[in-house]
């Protein structure tokens, strides 16, 4: 057993990365981790102690001071006079660009904003992903998907997977096919394990697709494009869900800047367009509202509450839409059982699972009807805890390991795993 | 360039002020010197302002202040040291809790910018990657200026004791 460093464990306290696996079930990482805790905490109070101005802030030397700075700048740019700016390091104009901006810049096609994201890391997945969906086709985003593949594939714990979907070369003609179909034929022309992650998957989404000899990666990247959806392995198997429940909210919603005067004269201007009878008058009005991002939802929602019944329904759709939705947390990527501290007996256990091989069939089945094959199928003991709900499933796989198929039935469902006393324990995850 | 009016130079001074004051105030030990740290900064962004150029303002904020800090510190700047990779155990700040007041001075005694990161880190709650961007470093190195001032903050402490 291999213990979290010392620099890992302080990461994870920290923020700067996952919690170690193997700590929930180590004792010395545990109290380590919780005396790490505590040094945060005391240096958050010891350094805590300057907290506001010990004045109000006062307005009028800030505003002389920037009419001055407005006039010679007026002068700068009326008279066209070459001046050095007032500090190069310091000019605001010349800062680096956020990761944002980097991102934005990679999906217009530019290779150097493209390079300078990938030496950020897989840390910037999620924020990568985010920005690909939202832009769709653009010059950049055949690069940009590339990139998310890279980071993925760097993430994960088998690349094999990864290998094979950049080798195997599918020819599909499909219209109007569902998902669920849609799946199943990957999963059989390629032989590799694939499943939809259910709980996470709202809505009916209808593939049309027809490419010929593509590779399964180029394939997945446009379905998961068109369908605003992801890929990732998880549970051993190509996992297709949202965003969110494959990495979690972002750690920070993006700040909203306010808008200036004339963003919101403009502003009022435009939701006064959706009370016109053109169909291309409002959709204009509502692109333009929309960009100017959550900074207008005040002025949305005063309009939704108005007296113009027209303009109320427009607000009313494009606060839902400027609205961040609240989801349901990532899927954890291991069961509980991985990090716990086995006996032997139980780890005999866990050993069997992870190497025996199965293939699973089901379709609309029961939790407790796969349990019971599962306990018929490697002859060891299965609880399910009291208060689980055991929604229907399906579960296809070919050549899995048990211990994976297991994770796969529990993990997407809010379950989790554990082995206890010699026994299998099926139990809600912890929220 | 769009240059704000004196509304929105209100606005913008009212919502962050404070913010970019404590962090001023962090950074130079000094309530006067901090007053004028935030007053050069919001005179600056008040100039330069770009109504669609900047993604978050608070973090614009925080970079003039931070750059500015540095400008003031940058004749004693120096290098700063590297852990000897030998890191004390971590209990050697939890055995001094009694004490915050040498646990303030060893984090007042860190070289500028690894204080700089620690104040956004631990009293700003920003994320590395917003860290990174104010004090125009990789994330990576944000991670690793934090290691070294823990570290660093840990030694002087255990010297102490």
């Amino acid at each position: 057993m291999t213990h979290a460093t010392l620099r890992e464990l302080t990461d994870a306290v920290h923020g700067f990365s996952p919690r170690p696996d193997h700590v929930p079930g180590c004792g010395p990482c545990g109290d380590l981790e919780s005396r790490l805790e505590q040094e945060l905490a005391l240096l958050r109070r010891a350094d805590g102690r300057v907290a506001r101005a010990p004045r109000r802030a006062s307005f009028a030397p800030v505003a002389f001071a920037a009419a001055v700075l407005v006039a010679i700048t007026v002068a700068i740019v009326l008279y066209r006079v070459e001046t050095p700016a007032i500090n190069g390091a310091q000019d605001p104009k010349k800062e680096p660009p956020t990761v944002e901006k980097l991102i934005q810049a990679a999906l217009g096609g530019d290779a150097d904003a493209l390079k300078a994201l990938r030496a950020k890391g897989p840390a910037i997945l999620r924020l990568l992903v985010d920005a690909r969906l939202a832009a769709g086709e653009t010059k950049g985003s055949g690069d940009v998907s590339d990139l998310v593949f890279e980071f993925k594939k760097a993430a994960a714990a088998d690349s094999e997977l990864f290998a094979k979907l950049d080798a195997i070369q599918v020819t599909v003609d499909m219209s109007k096919a569902p998902l669920g179909e849609t799946i199943d034929y990957f999963r059989e022309v390629s032989g590799l394990n694939m499943a939809i992650d259910e709980e996470g998957i709202t809505g009916d989404h209808e593939i049309t697709i027809n490419l010929n000899g593509a590779t399964l990666r180029r394939i997945f990247d446009l379905l998961c494009l068109n369908e605003k959806l992801e890929y990732d392995l998880r549970c051993g198997v190509l996992l297709i869900s949202t965003p969110e429940r494959l990495w979690g909210k972002p750690k920070a919603e993006p700040a909203v800047v306010p808008l200036t005067e004339n963003q919101v004269k403009a502003a009022r201007e435009w939701i006064a367009v959706l009370a016109k009878e053109s169909p291309e008058e409002r959709a204009k009005a509502c692109t333009e509202l929309l960009k100017l991002g959550r900074a207008v939802v005040p002025l949305l929602a005063e309009a939704a509450n108005g007296k113009d019944k027209a303009i109320a329904a427009h607000c009313k759709d494009l606060v839902d839409r400027l609205t961040p939705k609240l989801v349901a947390g990532a899927i954890p990527r291991e069961g509980t059982w991985r990090s716990q501290k086995l006996a032997k007996a139980d780890a005999e256990i866990f050993t069997k699972l992870t190497t025996m091989k199965i293939d699973l069939q089901f379709k609309d089945a029961n939790l407790s009807d796969i349990i019971g094959f599962l306990r018929d199928f490697t002859g060891l003991n299965f609880v399910i805890e009291e208060g689980v709900e055991k929604t229907a499933s399906v579960l296809k796989t070919k050549d899995l390991s048990a211990a994976h198929a297991i994770e796969l039935l529990t993990l997407t469902h809010g379950l989790d795993v554990k082995i206890e006393g010699g026994v299998v324990v099926i139990f809600t995850q912890k929220k | 360039m769009n240059v704000a009016t004196p509304p929105d130079a209100k606005l913008l001074v009212e919502r962050h002020y404070a913010a970019v004051w404590s962090l001023a105030r962090k950074l130079t030990r000094d309530d006067a010197t901090a007053s004028d740290v935030a007053q050069e900064t919001f005179a600056r962004a008040l100039a330069h302002i770009d109504e669609d150029g900047i993604h978050s303002v608070a973090s614009w904020l925080f970079k003039i202040a931070t750059n500015l800090v540095r400008d003031q510190h940058r004749r004693r700047w120096r290098e700063e040291p590297r852990s000897d990779g030998v890191e004390p155990p971590c209990e050697s700040i939890l055995e001094k809790n009694e004490d915050l007041a040498r646990v303030r001075r060893a984090l007042d005694e860190l070289p500028t910018e690894s204080r700089a990161a620690m104040v956004l880190h631990l009293q700003e709650g920003l994320t590395v990657p917003e860290i990174a961007f104010i004090l125009d470093i990789t994330d990576h190195a944000v991670r690793n200026k934090i290691h070294r001032a823990l570290s660093r903050v840990r030694s002087q402490l255990s010297e102490e004791s």
